[in-house]
């Protein structure tokens, strides 16, 4: 057989494409923080940012233009599944890329950090590596920090595929790519308007998130950003000290409610907007476990938190947004669950591992995963003593195929590896104990954000270069759900 | 437009791949999960696998406020009852392909409204039916009836004649006819007086019949074929046997199962049935095949009438013609030497495409793979091309308006023709035109 490599040149359009959209974005946001400094300058923040915006955007919008010009004579006819694994890594790579341009340029941190800062974004995870947020960066950069977290959110990939409807099947390999599993599709029957109508409803829930969070008295600059990273389930803030940083319970509940309403199956909101019935929604098993979980994890919680808050009330406040910020894998802070007792602590991390439902923002294993697991195990021991019964395992009223339980399967073991192989690589880079090893990893690999059993300060700060290059590449694992990535490491996508 | 098409195989597949081509929204059902499968990996369509005539599966697919469901799965009857059951849902247009010899005679081909479906599609009628009218004609390698038999569609391979290597404006063409579109190593263009036609090109001519019989005569030695042999005494065969008989033409068939050969010869007087296998060079010989005008090989089996025309072609016949289910293997036929090559695919996704369009096309006819298309519709009032001459009408590069018939007259237009409301006009675009005449003759505001 022979081993010639196959021609993967046709991908240097699209990413160039995403480049370009990157610049436009980029520019946009530079006009906008111009405009907004003119207009309503905010004096106890840092000043200008909105040249170096600028500079950014013409940069990224000539390294586009190159990418879209050089890219233009490889178009193959049609994405081939190989070309669309490719083609969304290097999308996200390209775009995580882009976006620390602005990082390197305006807040002078250095490119490793800008990276890291902008992976971190574009992947909702909303680790920074900022330890001086109110001081360091001024307004342009953080509209810039939260808006790639908002493109990040539902998908950097699933807008391409949206804006270009032209790419047929191909767009569908594109959409798997980046969002995997068959939860979301089949909205509509072409792939581009199930991108645009996911999109549409993110963007609604946006602006109706920013209008709530203006009426509830905060300043139009921070409703933005912060609905920006709410329904992202990202978790960059504009404070040091987070949302926490308001210190009013109504806007920590209607950012709770939002981050929770955006780690829901984006396609079960569509079904409600379309058919009018709340019964797609209610009897969506996915969704039923969703509540479930929530509603213990907080009576659990907010039980648990009485020593640490003396007042039910209050304790309920900061456990509710605990378990929000938790589950939707989002990363804002209000509270300190480094003086929870052990329990409750194990109820965050338990949380961290699982996330959100499929077809959300939200990272983790997911909901749906966890159950198909937990069912399959029971079926799996009742075989054990019934070893000729017929054990379907089912979601609701569908019985799901063996092929879709191995690849839950193979997916816990592919997140399960990837920490055990983190933490040693952790442990060895930087010298931290095993547990900060861990909670980095876990963080990163749920696109989390702060760092359960962090020594000193929650943030990324102080890792070695390698160390940040190596979350980075854990976050995009996370974001992607492993097997695109992965994928790429096969010899057989590269060999004919 | 919200499309369901129901069944997967050849045809299912090639309509998929051409409606989503054209960007609509495509329900795709069979019950092979594995040609599911096949259509999720290869068009931008949702699919369901399950039976297709069931009411639950047809109500999952959206076939109530579907505008065309396609009934194409390899069981007729299966066809018709997902037809009827989505009409009765509140589809707009439904058709059902059927094939089998027992529903041939409902449908002669192409029928409307029968059973209460839209249209029932019989292809391999249909073929046999262009075979017969390819069988009349001087040398034509399709033949395409449009506006009711009143304008003709012809495709002829060029050889050797007065009317080459002169500019096409030089070439006496007769009265009410032109040369449409010409294809140059596989690539169509559409001619202009300068353009010189040279040994090899393929053309479509169009016109009145009488008109289309002249200009063959011109480019083609060939002539009617009198004296026809058809290999294969199914569907298309019987079909095609009595189509030729009416023309009086002289009939061979050759039939390799004795209970069929008897059959058709019982069946069709004025037939010589001859029992033996297609493919038996020496049967071919024996029966003197070459002396026939045109040698039809139309059994089932695309191996057998591709073998069996290469053996009459060696036997001495000049004319062979072909039918092949799989339309991926028509360009090989051709390289092959084969003459005429139909799909039924090709006819049957014919029928069911103009549905897709909206805007009432009469008829729709794909030349050389999708690289261009005649169409046939009324000219509403409301559209932008009417009641203005053809020279300022803004017709795109590519594309040409072939025939204006007004009433029982059909006029091959020029400059100064115009195009009345209620007139059926015959265009034909390439691929890259399509948009932009459809923007000329569809009704404002729609």
């Amino acid at each position: 057989m022979s081993t010639q490599s196959r021609d993967f040149r046709g991908v240097i359009r699209p990413v160039g494409v995403v480049v370009l959209g990157i610049g436009v974005m980029l520019a946009l946001c530079a006009l906008v923080a111009m405009a907004w400094d003119e207009v309503a300058p905010d004096l106890n923040r840092p000043q200008g940012g909105s040249q170096e915006l600028g500079l950014s955007a013409a940069i990224v919008l000539v390294l586009g233009g190159f990418l879209f010009g050089y890219g233009r004579r490889f178009v193959s006819d049609r994405i081939s599944r190989r070309e669309a694994l490719l083609a969304v890594s290097l999308i996200w790579i390209a775009a995580g890329a882009c976006g620390a341009v602005p990082f390197i340029l305006g807040a002078s941190m250095s490119p490793v950090d800008s990276f890291f800062e902008s992976v971190s974004g574009l992947t909702t995870t909303g680790a920074t590596v900022v330890t001086d947020i109110e001081t360091r960066l001024s307004r342009p950069l953080l509209l810039w920090r939260s808006l790639i977290q908002w493109l990040g959110g539902m998908g950097i990939v699933v807008l391409f595929v949206a804006v270009f409807p032209n790419l047929g099947a191909g767009g569908k390999h594109l959409f798997r790519g980046e969002v995997p599993g068959t939860t979301a599709e089949g909205l509509r029957p072409r792939i581009a308007e199930t991108s645009f109508a996911l999109w549409k409803l993110y963007a609604a829930l946006t602006v109706l998130e920013i209008i709530l969070l203006k009426f509830l008295g905060l300043d139009l600059f921070d409703s933005v950003c912060h609905a920006f990273t709410t329904l992202s389930t990202g978790g960059f803030s504009t404070l040091d000290s987070s949302v926490g940083g308001f210190n009013r319970p109504a806007v920590e509940y209607v950012i709770g409610a939002f981050m929770l309403i955006g780690s829901v199956n984006y396609g079960l909101y569509y079904g409600l907007i379309r058919t009018g019935h709340w019964r797609g929604l209610v009897r969506n098993i996915e969704f039923r476990a969703y509540v479930a979980i929530v509603v213990t994890s907080v009576i659990f919680l907010t039980i648990l938190n009485l020593d640490v808050h003396d007042e039910l009330l209050t304790s309920f406040r900061y456990s509710f947004f605990m378990v929000a910020t938790t589950i939707s894998s989002t990363g804002y802070g209000t509270d300190d669950y480094s003086v929870y007792s052990s329990t409750a602590l194990a109820i965050v991390l338990l949380m961290m591992f699982v996330g959100g439902c499929s077809g959300s923002t939200a990272g983790g294993i997911k909901i749906e995963r966890a159950v198909l697991m937990g069912k399959q195990a029971i079926a799996q021991v009742q075989k054990s003593f019934r070893p000729s019964a017929v054990q379907l395992v089912r979601m609701g009223k569908v019985s799901i195929k063996t092929q879709v339980l191995a690849d839950v399967a193979s997916f816990f073991l592919i997140y399960m590896g990837c920490i055990a192989f983190g933490i040693l690589f952790v442990t060895l880079v930087d010298g931290v104990p095993v547990p900060t090893a861990f909670g980095t990893m876990l963080t990163c690999l749920s696109n989390m954000g702060p760092a359960p059993f962090h020594q000193g300060p929650d943030n990324f700060a102080a890792y070695s270069a390698g160390s940040k290059l190596f979350f980075v590449l854990a976050m995009l694992l996370g974001r992607l759900e492993f097997f695109t990535l992965f994928a790429l490491f096969l010899p057989g996508v590269w060999r004919r | 437009m919200n499309i369901v098409v129901i069944g997967l195989g050849e045809v299912g597949r090639h309509l998929l791949s051409v409606l989503d081509k054209e960007g609509h929204d495509i329900v795709a059902v069979d019950s092979s999960s594995q040609a599911v499968q096949y259509a999720e990996e290869h068009y931008d369509v949702a699919s369901i696998v399950g039976y297709g005539a069931s009411e639950k599966l047809l109500k999952v697919s959206g076939a109530a406020r579907a505008d065309l469901v396609v009934a194409v799965t390899n069981h007729d009857e299966m066809n018709l009852v997902a037809a009827l059951g989505a009409k009765q849902l509140g589809a707009k247009h439904v058709v059902a392909r059927v094939q089998g010899t027992a529903w041939s005679e409902w449908t002669e081909g192409l029928r409307y409204g029968v059973l209460g479906v839209d249209v029932v599609i019989n292809p391999r009628v249909l073929v046999a039916q262009e075979l017969s009218r390819i069988a009349r004609s001087y040398g034509a390698s399709d033949v395409v009836d449009l506006a009711q038999d009143r304008v003709e569609l012809v495709q002829i391979d060029l050889e050797e004649s007065r009317a080459l290597n002169k500019p096409l404006s030089s070439v006496e063409l007769p009265p009410h006819t032109l040369v449409s579109a010409v294809v140059r190593d596989g690539d169509l263009f559409v001619p202009g007086g300068a353009d010189v036609l040279v040994k090899g090109d393929r053309v479509y001519l169009i016109g009145r019949p009488e008109g289309v019989l002249a200009a063959e005569r011109m480019f083609s030695k060939e002539r009617e074929a009198r004296r026809i042999c058809i290999v294969g005494g199914g569907v298309v065969g019987k079909a095609l046997a009595r189509e030729l008989l009416q023309q009086e033409a002289t009939v061979m068939m050759i039939e390799s199962d004795l209970a069929t050969a008897e059959e058709i010869s019982a069946e069709f007087q004025g037939i010589q049935v001859v029992h033996g296998d297609g493919t038996d060079g020496a049967l071919l010989e024996e029966e003197e095949v070459g002396t026939y005008d045109l040698f039809a090989a139309v059994t089932r089996a695309d191996e057998i009438n591709l073998m069996a025309a290469l053996l009459a072609q060696r036997a001495g016949c000049k004319r062979t013609a072909t039918i092949v289910q799989r339309a991926d293997y028509t360009s090989i036929y051709r390289q092959l030497g084969i003459d005429i090559v139909l799909s039924p695919r090709t006819v049957a996704s014919d029928q069911i495409l103009r549905f897709s369009r909206g805007g009432g096309l009469h008829s729709l006819t794909v030349l050389e793979d999708g690289q261009a298309e005649v169409v046939e519709l009324t000219a509403s009032a409301r559209c932008r091309a009417v009641n203005k001459p053809l020279h300022r009408m803004n017709l795109p590069r590519g594309s040409l308006l072939a025939a204006i018939v007004h009433g029982d007259d059909v006029i091959i237009p020029r400059g100064k023709d115009v195009v009345q409301p209620g007139d059926r006009v015959i265009l034909m675009t390439t691929k890259e035109a399509r948009a932009t005449v459809e923007r000329l003759f569809r009704p404002r505001g729609e």
